[in-house]
């Protein structure tokens, strides 16, 4: 029914005042028109959308095979009833991903449009979000019911009997109440928000002290059960006691209604502005992924006014004109302290892992690894010189791969520094051999010159894909588009990864260690000035 | 409606990005039949204030009123929202709804009858150039038609306070004349207009007062 309240205005430009003080305006009206100018999507889209994911999934786990199952059998270890391993560290891990995720987008999220028009309208916003909160509430609430059922029947089987099985459906069914709960809150309030950014790390910490705990069984095991609200769905599932997790439900229970009494009366509190925010990032984000953009994506993640205050934090240039850019890039890496913390952290426990256990194939590949991802964190200053190719060509004197080249210093200071003080380190404690400690000093620069020269010739890129790549996939019935695609994403790093590898094979040789370190170093050496002069043929 | 009721207030509205002050400490009055233009350079606060006006950001410091109504708290936030007409610098469309769907749902929102929309709708889109566009989408429309939209969008209901960042940018001459006519009417109407600018030349031909803004601050009128 339209509402009442307006009369006839001549049709002029400007609207005349309605004759009393103001115009009642339906909420529920206005959305039955909103639903009905978008009738959303048909059925048919809605099941080609479905098709397309199940077949992608399909496709991934094939490809994927062995690591999967690797992957679930550390996740939940059904052959063994009454314990999921990870299981804390699992929930815990899915709040804090809810709880990060509603730092970009939300469980509500409103389109630009939305914005302007629907959330402007002259109606108490809280009956405006409210129906949206509740909705997704209740999807979340179902899912975790199924996950509990599922979880109670993997652990115990139908020997666990209605009542453990109904526990499990609750427990769920509460957990995805309590995410919904703080996911809004941290979209809804500015300073939840900062926090949870500034304690991902530390949180991620205790994800792993977690998971210690549960494999370490015994007191710690109960400690961590009953540590948190990722605990207290599990304690029917881990012991055999029925009321300690018919204790632990009710825990998730009485949080869950707290949670969703706070969500009921906090609705209408949300400024537009967040959600402006976050439907602008995502246009930009579906505008990046459409052109298969991967760089833009991470860059519309970014919030510049949130690091605007590293801006206070400068020190002069040095004198020598050669040293401009480096100094650049560790002005950008000093500004990120979390970026250059991370890269620090791996590039110690990647020279760690590979010392210490060079004949360990798992440990060296993981130490490989990491290494390359420290590098590639590091060359940050690299990226945003790529994303911005045109602002050098006007301020600095060098061709571009010199530049890039340049970037490259900074990086391998810091892997070299760090993996040699973490192997010293090692050393003093007694994982690392002595003769390990000197090949490796033999063969640092040569094998951290490729792995930075990688992760910059990886970045040099950018991020989007090559339009030959992309209608060379369209064109392909064979289906190695995909394998070429892949080469094309993790090429330099599993080259990068291969040359680590390589080093651990020598030095896992217990003898004739001098000439096979001598002869790697130099086989490195060489590589290394290969993609130094690739590097140097960069285009902007 | 008294005459010369302030109708827009700011007072001591602030915005902050992290130690970048974009808005400083704003004092404000628009009255009924006035035309407040701020000029300013690029980055100087114009469309902070105007969305911060507008409710679409929530202000660091201060607040804004809308008939005696602060659009940043609910539940007063409503009547301001009632009151307040704001065509943004950026037109903010759904991909999904053709031109006179937006005014439909803009109608529905602030309780137009079915038959004031009808004359209306039909009254703007003619005198705007948009009749022939009605059934159109925006990805179909120009810039200038999109930023057409919009105003047709923020005119089709009732207003009090009427605030527009840029309009004109991406009009042709017909149709910036055609909105220096919807300024107009608006002052003998008896409306408070902010209007946001550039352009020296237009303001000059709607405007009962000019602003500076400079650094977030106004610097003089």
């Amino acid at each position: 029914m339209a509402p009442s309240g307006s009369r006839m205005s001549p049709p002029g430009l400007v609207a005349a005042i309605p004759e009393r003080d103001g115009v009642a305006v339906d909420t529920r009206y206005l959305l039955a028109v909103s639903r009905a100018l978008h009738p959303g999507r048909s059925w048919g889209a809605f099941a080609q959308t479905i098709y397309t994911a199940a077949f992608a999934f399909g496709l991934a786990v094939v490809l994927f095979w062995s690591l999967w199952k690797r992957v679930a059998y550390y996740l939940v270890d059904v052959a063994s009833p009454y314990h999921i391993f990870w299981g804390a560290a699992a929930v815990a891990l899915i709040l804090l991903a809810a709880v990060r995720y509603s730092t970009l987008q939300g469980f509500v999220t409103y389109s630009e449009a939305d914005c302007l028009f629907l959330l402007s309208a002259p109606v108490p916003r809280r009956e405006l979000i409210r129906p949206r909160l509740r909705r997704v509430t209740l999807a979340l609430a179902v899912g975790g019911a199924i996950i509990g059922l599922l979880a109670s029947l993997a652990s115990g089987g139908l020997a666990a009997g209605a009542g453990r099985m109904a526990e499990g459906a609750v427990a769920g069914a509460a957990l995805g109440i309590i995410i919904v709960a703080a996911g809004w809150h941290v979209q809804r309030l500015p300073a939840a928000l900062t926090w949870v950014l500034r304690l991902t790390i530390p949180a991620l910490g205790l994800v792993a002290l977690l998971a210690l705990a549960d494999r370490r069984g015994g007191t710690a095991h109960l400690a961590m059960l009953w540590s948190g609200p990722w605990g207290w769905g599990l304690l029917s599932l881990g012991s055999s006691n029925w009321a300690s997790g018919l204790a632990g439900v009710l825990l998730l229970c009485a949080l869950a209604t707290t949670g969703w009494a706070s969500v009921r009366r906090s609705a209408g509190d949300a400024a537009v502005e967040g959600f402006l925010a976050r439907a602008q990032t995502r246009s930009q984000m579906v505008a990046a992924v459409y052109a298969f953009d991967a760089r833009s994506v991470m860059l519309t993640t970014r919030r510049p006014w949130a690091e605007r205050w590293r801006a206070r934090l400068r020190f002069r240039p040095p004198r020598r004109p050669d040293l401009a850019v480096p100094w650049h890039g560790s002005l950008v890496l000093l500004r990120s302290p979390l970026r250059l913390g991370w890269g620090i952290v791996l590039a110690g426990a990647g020279a760690l892992l590979l010392a210490a256990q060079p004949g360990r194939t798992g440990a060296s590949w993981a130490g490989a690894v990491a290494l390359y991802l420290s590098a590639s964190s590091l060359a940050e200053p690299l990226r945003l010189e790529v994303d911005r190719a045109a602002t050098s060509a006007t301020l600095l004197p060098w061709r571009f791969g010199k530049i890039l080249q340049m970037h490259c210093l900074v990086p391998v200071t810091i892997l070299l520094t760090t993996g040699l003080i973490a192997t010293m380190v090692g050393w003093a404690a007694g994982f690392v051999e002595a003769r390990t400690v000197w090949a490796l000093a033999i063969l640092a620069v040569p094998l951290v010159s490729v792995v930075v020269l990688a992760a910059a010739l990886s970045s040099r890129r950018g991020g989007r894909l090559p339009q030959q790549m992309l209608l060379m996939g369209a064109g392909d019935s064979t289906g190695l588009t995909v394998f070429v695609l892949v080469g094309w994403i993790f090429g330099w790093a599993i080259f990068a990864v291969a040359a680590v590898a390589l080093t651990a094979l020598v030095l896992a040789r217990p003898s004739a260690l001098l000439q096979a370190v001598l002869l790697v170093a130099g086989l490195l050496g060489v590589v290394a000035a290969m993609l130094w002069r690739l590097l140097l043929g960069s285009k902007r | 409606m008294a005459r010369g009721e302030v109708l827009l207030e700011t007072m001591k509205l602030t915005r902050r990005y992290g130690p970048v002050v974009a808005l400083d400490a704003l004092d404000l009055k628009v009255r009924a039949g006035e035309c407040v233009v701020m000029m300013g350079p690029n980055g100087s606060g114009k469309t902070t204030a105007a969305e911060l006006i507008s409710g679409l950001l929530e202000p660091s410091d201060g607040r804004a009123e809308i008939c005696g109504h602060s659009i940043h708290q609910e539940p007063a936030a409503v009547a301001a929202r009632r009151d307040l007409a704001y065509v943004p610098d950026t037109p903010y469309l759904y991909d999904d709804l053709t031109v006179s769907d937006h005014l439909r749902l803009v109608a529905a929102a602030h309780g137009v009858g079915d038959q004031d929309l009808n004359v209306r709708s039909e009254a703007l889109l003619e005198r705007l150039d948009l009749v022939d566009r009605a059934a159109f989408f925006p990805r179909q429309l120009s810039r200038g038609m999109r930023q057409k939209t919009a105003i047709a969008c923020a005119l089709i209901r009732p207003f009090q306070v009427l605030v527009v960042d840029e309009p004109i940018a991406g009009l042709d001459a017909a149709s910036v004349n055609v909105f220096r006519e919807v300024l107009l009417e608006c002052r003998k109407a008896r409306r408070a207009v902010l209007l946001m600018t550039h352009s020296d030349a237009f303001a000059s031909t709607v405007a009962t007062k000019m602003l500076q803004i400079q650094e977030g601050r106004l610097v003089g009128s």
